[in-house]
């Protein structure tokens, strides 16, 4: 403990003699705060820092484990955008996908594009995950254009990484 | 020694309430943010919105009760600690803190009971919830 205290001494007395007490406040309070604050901070909000492999306009893309409709990125739009002439479903259905890249579970927005005939193109239906119609927020059956502001016409699906599911 | 066992306790519980935090929001992403949205504004006219509305409602004993026998909790997969900690993330999330921290937390033995109590009519209950706590 005298070996402690002596060290502690020789540590605070350096300090002391090259920092204003102020400036240590400041600093400290920077660490306590951001160490604090730090894992609060969104994950993996959109798109961005994702590390990933494969072909957007095939089923097999791993974003698309969940998915039952026409891909988007086959339609004049992309894995996240919607085409030209279409909208968002602002309702959409919520899984989980494992990206085999980073191994991670993200969780995975698929919002249908609605407002023109069905695309026609690129039609996946692979449904891992998928529940009945009496789980309306786990199915993915339902045509999701019925809460959009140009209602039924259903065109494609996109495929959003909303978060990642890293808690149990 | 008793400042650097104190600082540990703390950077250890604001931990622990981080992943909390996180918890409750990836429960929220994956079983309601479907239809509420990720900023809780809901659909017009379709899907109610938990901005300022989920606290002002629950600060009031009629809107807590109409709160937890809402189909999305009562009908949740979730349990019922889970489902409680989702609805008191969702009042700082959506309320702000000012707001939230005036509202007494929501419990697990609150969300269990309104289990047996779901709500038929629930949209003139919201109206008229709406009506008295403006």
């Amino acid at each position: 403990m005298d070996q402690y205290d002596s060290l502690v001494e020789r540590l605070s007395r350096s300090l002391a003699k090259t920092a204003s007490r102020r400036s240590v406040l400041r600093r400290l309070g920077t660490i306590f705060v951001g160490a604090a604050t730090l894992p609060l901070l969104p994950v993996a909000r959109g798109q961005a820092g994702v590390k990933e492999q494969g072909d957007a306009t095939t089923c097999e893309y791993w974003r698309y484990c969940a998915i039952d409709g026409f891909l988007c990125a086959c339609c004049g739009g992309s894995v996240t955008s919607c085409p030209p002439g279409t909208e968002p479903a602002p309702i959409t259905w919520v899984g989980t996908c494992r990206n085999a890249t980073d191994g991670k579970e993200y969780i995975i927005s698929y919002n249908d594009c609605c407002g023109k005939s069905s695309c026609g193109r690129c039609l996946c239906n692979r449904n891992e995950g998928d529940r009945p119609l009496y789980r309306p927020n786990l199915a993915n059956d339902y045509n999701w254009c019925v809460g959009s502001k140009s209602n039924i016409p259903y065109h494609c699906t996109v495929s959003r990484i909303v978060g990642v599911a890293d808690k149990k | 020694m008793r400042v650097l066992v104190l600082v540990v306790v703390l950077c250890s519980s604001a931990a622990a309430q981080a992943d909390d935090a996180r918890l409750a929001r990836q429960n929220y992403q994956l079983q309601c943010m479907g239809c509420h949205g990720e900023t809780g504004a809901g659909l017009e006219g379709q899907v109610p919105s938990l901005r300022g509305t989920l606290a002002r409602i629950s600060g009031a004993p009629q809107g807590r009760d109409y709160v937890l026998r809402v189909p999305g909790v009562t009908q949740s997969t979730l349990s019922a600690a889970e489902v409680a900690a989702v609805l008191n993330w969702a009042l700082y999330e959506f309320s702000g803190t000012n707001a939230a921290k005036r509202i007494q937390p929501f419990t697990a033995a609150e969300v269990a009971q309104s289990r047996s109590r779901p709500l038929v009519e629930v949209s003139p209950v919201r109206a008229q919830v709406l009506r008295e706590t403006e």
